[in-house]
């Protein structure tokens, strides 16, 4: 946690001003004393109304919790960038990934620089986005263009915002799932709004299934074909107000059903993403879901070379780059992979391109935020930490692997899967991600 | 004595009056001194210890006393930096907020100490507090006094939460005085607010601004305790001036914008109705209001909409504004009294503006999709003025556009709405189309199951699968899992590798916890050897845990007759897992003499949980080719599994027949495999020498495996097949000829399951229990009403004539005092079960039926077996039979709606499977509503998502309906009953039915009913 301690100036605040209101988000980015970047976009919201339902549904998720744990209020980071806002924000724990994305339609003003900031959402602020009426004219400001006239009562308020780490694990998790997912299905703003009017009372323990049953889409306890398997359905009612307001929703899931994706197009250049883990109590920060493109550690200028690219380019196609640039899709996958888990790379399901966020540049979070990927070092690093059995047909390597008062019997390579013998493995049959055995036995034989 | 020395002695030995002089007097190089002090004393000090009371007995006494305590915390209060402050054990005493009697005068030293000190993070401090826990805030004269004082600066949030719980605050005042009954206390409160300026100008209106408990906030006056809150108090100052009436108003309205809760959206709402505005001050804050429509709570959204009503017509009334908020509102499907009250005002505003009708148009289309009937009613009522009006208010295309979406929606039309837009709907299907005739819905006649290669279940591959499908089956209940790794347990033996025992070392850790981690080979071996079989908890996992231990040990020791499946005080494990145990028992004991390789006659080849004929004849010849007998336990399962109805594999199975050299079990086969097996051709069957009871006769083979019981060694748990045969040939034909009477096999045994069918009989009987309560002087006596479900069976004779009788296991009820521990069982083992009888699952159905659905009101155990059941019933088979169309009634009308889904899926997936017998389902719910066993309201909303999804199901809804509906009382009829009526007019009107005459009589007696008339009426016309 030590590591993202956050500071701001000033309080976000909605400020009645003779042109209109001003929605003043003060803005902290860890890497602003470098860049000297204070205000990432200043102009009008094209249509404010919407904006500020968005926002509110942005603030709703961050505020949520869906398993017993302390609800924290942490704020959203803002990507500005290729003509975009992206503000992106989870649930507190964790399951809910948010971010409402402000097209250039929706938008009428200057981005002063690119950069990705952390935005206070202060309760008054947030309760002061209710009050925007829908022919306001609104004033939209990321970050400090004129801090003194800004400041309330001449006073500057600091508020130290501690984001946990599992935000920057839960931006890796998100990414790798939303770009492997495809579209299941489009509804219309009607069938949008039937979709909570079908949702099991109270909270869903089991999984459910969304399917269309002639025009009407509906949840059903039991998998068809064709069904997006939905964990935790109740956490859809975070969209209740936003859904009627949507020209259409698509639904995406990955094809393995670990996670789906809500897109709701609110038009006008404004998009709202909702993506949910497989479960309630399964954050995607634990998903580790990114683990096997992170194994194979790339040189670290390698690494540079892309960050500094992609910073440059903004938004990028994985596919397109890598046939742009001559280089296999592996290898693209892999520093997509080691810059995601930096928390640099986001995903957007509309466009099927990555983007960048410009957070701190630093390699060292690879392995600090993924604990199993630490862990398999160590086992490798150890004397006796590995022993290879054999290699059976089509390159099946048979591995030892220490555990804790066991060796575990762990394949790699070949066509199938790898298998370990832990009790992780044999709960999540790799869904989860692999363990840190079989991560060390693919690093040593694979 | 330095410094931190004299602290400790006053902290010891005197009191807060010299402490507070010395805190005064404190230089700034003492405080780091003081402060350690502060902190290692409260170390010491803030503990309890253990004494010897009077009586002997140990007591826990706090070491602190009240004073220290005291002193400890002005201590803190001087010295603490930011960060000890915030530390969540740094918290304000109880009684120094103001609460009452200050005799030792703390107060005014926890004052003096402040001012002393002036604590940097004092504000910061007090809010931590008040956030923790809001009765904890200051008191607001003592907020006043350090804002006075220039202590703290006024904190908006603080203060209000202070103001909030000022009337507590009066109630704890009235204790100090001892007067519980104060006459005029309200007038003495109203006048000490009036008095105070900077409360009513500043602090009182914050009350607007921020959550606080200002809605649960109050105390009492007079003798009458009537009751003082904030509620009365503002409106008086309001009236009295003191308060800006319009300011107070506006408030209001800003106030319910925000997100606060539910209450005291709800407290401001009564406010502002307390006020009385009149018409003229809504108007004015038309705008306020019109901007609650945005809101998330339908609470607010219906109290704008309730206070607007009476401005619609109004000239300064600006409806533009309106209208935009009602194109969110429309399709709000929380909102039902606003949308009623909304579409009551659109028809007021179309009178008064006709060029309205294209915007109202649209809102009224958009709300079709409501799933509340009334705003569809109210819609379809503007739409039909809108379209229908003399004078055309609509274009040509913004009609023809209006019709189209109307008739898109046709399908979600309710009855009522569906008769207001019949002249605009135009893809109406036209009674007798060829759609309607072509979706007759009839139930299969026969089922074939499907041995294909599509569902072939794939055989364990190698060393490696089975590893690691043993890791699996420890961590999921899968049957099909299990079966998979029993049938590469035995096939694969020769195959393991020669570490294969400290392969599995993982999961025999895993089974036993973290006892065996780090042990060496030989303290585990030590460890199984006393190792108990027969605890608490015993179920196939148990079961399986103990091969799984068996195969560590190389099958040296026969674990798995050791578990005990004997009913125990707080254990009743299902009966056929006795079974079971044969099964795996007779697995262990050929793994452990080491006979060839052979597989388990009861997997099941092909899914759910098939056995190909072909693969059980195939596999009886393996039995042959290696001169072994196979287990009679094994051979019972598996002729439960064999999916004899399968015409094509059967036809190869019975080619393969010949072969198989055994006179008795081919002449088995051949009926049991025939296409059509006759009763008549079953062979008599002598009578078996007398059987001894199931647990004496299971108990004493599987006893003769565990060696310290046995007395003369035994080669094999199963009873000799010959033996086994008459028992075998009764399982064989209650598998294929389920619900006959076959006379042939009444010498076997008299017992029901063998000769006669088991169909045992149900109804419902009402219970009563009445209790007395005599501190209640109203109701001293209490009599509570309910329905029971009671299955019902003649008494038969205690103890199974044979364990083989693998149908007539359920026909002895569980004892009642066992009752529960055999659901609980039940709700553990269901899917094995269910996976053991593919063709002739009714027993297993009439006893869960039995032990989970008695009352409406199940455990959650009882509401998984009945989850787990439903979902059983998903699969294809053939049409239901009695009890499992008594299964979906219950899962229909299920008290829980987890269970109501399922049951909504069975009822779908059985109308395409042709499984279900829709007469049949009508009855049983309607003798279930008729006697209240489950509320109507459950059904119709159960039936209202099975609407317009497909034609077929329209008419098998329509057939449940034409049988339910006649059962139904008629004199006074069930609440909802109307609900029923409306589902079955929208399936009447899209299948164009005709209505059987017994159901046209109820709908003439249901017409004289005020709350039916209506619906019946619209049927009767039909």
């Amino acid at each position: 946690m030590s590591d993202f301690a956050y500071a701001y100036a000033r309080p976000s605040a909605l400020e009645a001003r003779p042109e209109g209101n001003a929605l003043l988000l003060s803005a902290f980015a860890e890497d602003a004393a470098e860049s000297g970047t204070s205000c990432f976009f200043w102009g009008r919201l094209r249509n404010s109304w919407l904006a500020a339902r968005g926002l509110s549904t942005l603030a709703k998720v961050v505020a949520s919790r869906f398993v017993p744990q302390s609800a924290a209020l942490r704020d959203p980071i803002v990507t500005a960038g290729a003509g975009l806002l992206r503000f992106e924000a989870f649930s507190s724990c964790n399951g809910v990934y948010a971010r409402l994305d402000l097209g250039p339609e929706a938008l009428d003003g200057e981005f002063l620089s690119s950069g990705t900031t952390n935005v206070d959402f202060n309760e008054p602020m947030v309760n002061a986005l209710a009050r925007i009426s829908r022919t306001e004219p609104v004033l939209l400001s990321v970050g400090e263009q004129e801090v003194v006239l800004e400041r309330a009562e001449g006073r500057v308020t600091e508020r130290k915002v501690a984001l946990p780490e599992r935000w920057i694990k839960g931006l890796t998790a998100v990414q790798a799932y939303l770009a492997l997912m495809e579209e299941k299905m489009r509804l219309t703003r009607v069938q949008a709004v039937q979709l909570v009017q079908g949702l099991p009372a109270g909270t869903a323990k089991t999984d459910v299934f969304l399917v269309l049953r002639g025009p009407r889409p509906s949840f059903s306890p039991v998998a068809t074909a064709g069904a997006v398997r939905v964990g935790g359905a109740h956490r859809l009612r975070l969209l209740e107000g936003l859904l009627p307001l949507c020209e259409a929703l698509r639904v995406y899931a990955t094809p393995d059903g670990q996670a789906s994706a809500f897109v709701l197009e609110l038009g006008g250049g404004q998009q709202f993403v909702l993506a949910l883990s497989a479960d309630v109590w399964r954050g995607f920060s634990g998903e580790g879901n990114q683990l096997d493109a992170l194994m194979e550690e790339l040189p670290t200028e390698w690494i540079a070379g892309a960050n500094n690219l992609f910073r440059g380019n903004e938004t990028f196609n994985p596919t397109l780059f890598a046939l742009e640039n001559n280089l296999d899709p592996n290898t693209v996958d892999k520093l997509c992979a080691s810059l995601s888990a930096m928390g640099l790379l986001g995903f957007d399901l509309a466009e099927n391109q990555y983007f960048y966020r410009r957070l701190p540049f630093k390699t060292q979070r690879i392995l600090s935020l993924n604990p199993r990927l630490k862990n398999a070092r160590a086992l490798l690093a150890a004397a006796d930490g590995l022993q290879l059995v054999g290699v059976g047909e089509g390159g099946r390597t048979e591995a030892r692997v220490r555990g804790t008062g066991v060796w575990h019997t762990v394949l790699v390579g070949g066509a199938q899967p790898p298998q370990c013998t832990c009790t992780w493995f044999s709960e999540h049959q790799g869904q989860r991600g692999p363990c840190k055995h079989i991560l060390a036995a693919q690093m040593q034989f694979a | 004595m330095t410094t931190a020395e004299t602290f400790e002695h006053i902290i010891r030995h005197q009191s807060c009056r010299e402490l507070v002089p010395f805190l005064g007097a404190l230089g700034n190089s003492d405080i780091v001194a003081v402060r350690q002090k502060t902190k290692s004393l409260l170390r010491e000090l803030d503990r309890y210890e253990k004494t010897h009371g009077r009586s002997g007995l140990g007591e826990y006494r706090r070491v602190i006393t009240p004073e220290q305590e005291m002193m400890l915390f002005f201590a803190g209060l001087a010295t603490y930096s930011r960060k000890e402050a915030q530390a969540r054990s740094f918290s304000l005493p109880w009684h120094l907020s103001d609460r009452g009697p200050d005799p030792q005068g703390h107060q005014e030293q926890f004052m003096t100490v402040l001012e002393q000190a002036r604590p940097a993070w004092l504000a910061e401090w007090l809010v931590r507090l008040t956030r923790a826990n809001q009765w904890a805030v200051l008191s607001y004269k003592q907020l006043r006094e350090l804002e006075d004082r220039n202590l703290l600066a006024h904190d908006p949030w603080l203060f209000t939460q202070s103001v909030a719980h000022q009337l507590t605050r009066y109630n704890w005042l009235r204790n100090t005085y001892k007067k519980p009954d104060i006459d005029g206390y309200d007038q003495q409160i109203l006048q000490q607010l009036q008095e105070d300026p900077t409360l009513l100008q500043r602090d009182l209106l914050l009350l607007f601004d921020y959550d606080s408990l200002v809605d649960s906030d109050s105390t009492f006056s007079g003798k009458d305790r009537e009751l003082i809150n904030w509620l009365t108090l503002l409106p008086r100052l309001v009236a009295s001036g003191h308060l800006n009436r319009p300011e107070v108003l506006t408030r209001c309205l800003l106030a319910l914008r925000r997100d606060f809760r539910r209450p005291l959206l709800t407290w401001f709402k009564n406010l502002f109705l307390a006020l009385q505005p009149t018409p003229a001050e809504r108007l004015a804050r038309q705008t306020e209001l019109v901007d609650l429509l945005a809101h998330p709570l339908p609470l607010v959204i219906n109290f704008a909409l309730d206070q607007l009503k009476e401005l619609w017509t109004q000239p300064a009334f600006d409806a533009a504004a309106l209208l935009l908020y009602a194109d969110a509102l429309v399709t709000r499907q929380d909102l039902k009294t606003g949308l009623r009250t909304l579409f009551n005002g659109l028809e007021k505003l179309l009178k008064q503006d006709p060029t309205l009708a294209p915007t109202l148009s649209r809102l009224s289309t958009t709300a079709l999709t409501s799933a509340d009937a009334s705003v569809q009613e109210r819609a379809a009522k503007l739409l039909k003025t809108i379209l229908g009006a003399r004078k055309p208010l609509l274009t040509a295309a913004e009609a023809a556009e209006t019709t189209d979406t109307i008739s898109l929606y046709t399908d979600l039309l309710t009855p009522a709405a569906r008769t207001l837009l019949g002249p605009y709907l135009t893809t109406a299907p036209t009674p007798g189309s060829s759609t309607a005739l072509a979706a007759a819905y009839a139930p299969a006649t026969g089922f074939t199951p499907d041995i294909s290669e599509a569902t072939v279940i794939a055989p364990v591959r190698d060393w490696h699968e089975l590893l690691f499908l043993t890791g699996e089956l420890l961590q999921h209940n899968s049957p099909v899992r299990v079966e998979r790794w029993l049938d590469g347990l035995g096939r694969l033996r020769g195959h393991y590798p020669a570490d294969y025992a400290q392969q599995l070392r993982p999961y025999i850790v895993q089974t036993a916890s973290s006892e065996l981690k780090n042990k060496t080979d030989d303290e585990i071996r030590e460890y199984f050897r006393t190792y108990s079989f027969g605890g608490i908890r015993q179920g196939r996992r148990e079961l399986l845990v103990a091969l799984l231990i068996s195969w560590y040990q190389g099958f040296t020791q026969g674990n798995v007759p050791r578990a005990n499946l004997q009913p125990q005080q707080y254990s009743a494990p299902d009966p056929l897992l006795l079974v079971e145990q044969a099964r795996l028992a007779a697995l262990e004991q050929r793994l452990h003499t080491g006979s060839p390789a052979l597989p388990l006659l009861s997997t099941p080849s092909h899914a759910p949980h098939w056995v190909a004929p072909s693969a059980l004849v195939q596999r009886l010849l393996a039995y042959q080719a290696a001169s072994a007998e196979p287990a009679a336990a094994d051979l019972a399962l598996a002729l439960t599994r064999t999916a004899a109805t399968a015409p094509d594999d059967a036809a190869a199975a019975r080619l393969l027949l010949p072969q198989l050299q055994h006179p008795e079990l081919r002449a088995l086969l051949e009926w049991y495999l025939a296409p059509q097996p006759e009763p008549a051709a079953l062979p008599l069957q002598v009578a078996p020498s007398p059987g001894k009871p199931i647990a004496r006769e299971l108990t004493e083979r599987l006893g003769k495996l565990i060696p310290f019981l046995k007395r003369t060694p035994a080669a094999d748990s199963s009873p000799p097949l010959a033996e086994s045969l008459p028992w075998l040939w009764v399982v064989a034909a209650r598998t294929r000829l389920p619900y006959q009477e076959l006379p042939a096999l009444a010498a076997v045994a008299s017992y029901p399951g063998v000769a006669q069918p088991w169909l045992p009989g149900w109804h419902f009987e009402q219970k009563t229990h009445t209790y007395k309560q005599s501190w209640n002087k109203q109701h001293p006596e209490v009599t509570n009403t309910w329905q029971e479900l009671l299955v019902h069976t003649p008494p038969v004779p205690q103890g199974l004539p044979n364990p083989l009788l693998l149908y007539s296991y359920y026909v002895q009820p569980p004892k009642s005092t066992t009752g529960w521990y055999s659901l609980f069982s039940l709700q553990l083992e269901l899917p094995f079960l269910l996976s053991l009888f593919p063709q002739n699952p009714d027993p297993l159905y009439w006893h869960l039926i039995r032990l989970s659905c008695r009352t409406d009101n199940s455990d959650t155990t009882a509401r998984e077996v009945i989850q787990t059941a439903l979902h059983a019933l998903l699969a294809a088979g053939p049409a239901f039979s009695e009890p499992a169309t008594l299964l979906l009634a219950l899962g229909l009308t299920h008290s829980t709606p987890a269970g109501r889904a399922v049951a909504l899926e069975v009822l779908l997936a059985s109308v395409d499977t042709g499984r279900l017998v829709p007469d049949a389902l009508g009855r049983i719910l309607g003798k279930l509503l008729a006697v209240g066993f489950a509320p109507v309201q459950r059904l119709s909303d159960a039936l209202a998502q099975a609407r317009a999804i497909s034609p077929l199901l329209d008419d098998a809804v329509g057939q449940v309906l034409d049988e339910l509906l006649p059962l139904l009382p008629t004199a006074t009829p069930l609440r909802n009953t109307r609900k029923l009526l409306e589902a079955y007019t929208d399936v009447q009107q899209r299948t164009t039915r005709v209505v059987p005459a017994p159901v046209a009589q109820h709908l003439q007696a249901w017409s004289q009913s005020a709350a039916l008339r209506k619906a019946a009426a619209s049927l009767l016309t039909v």
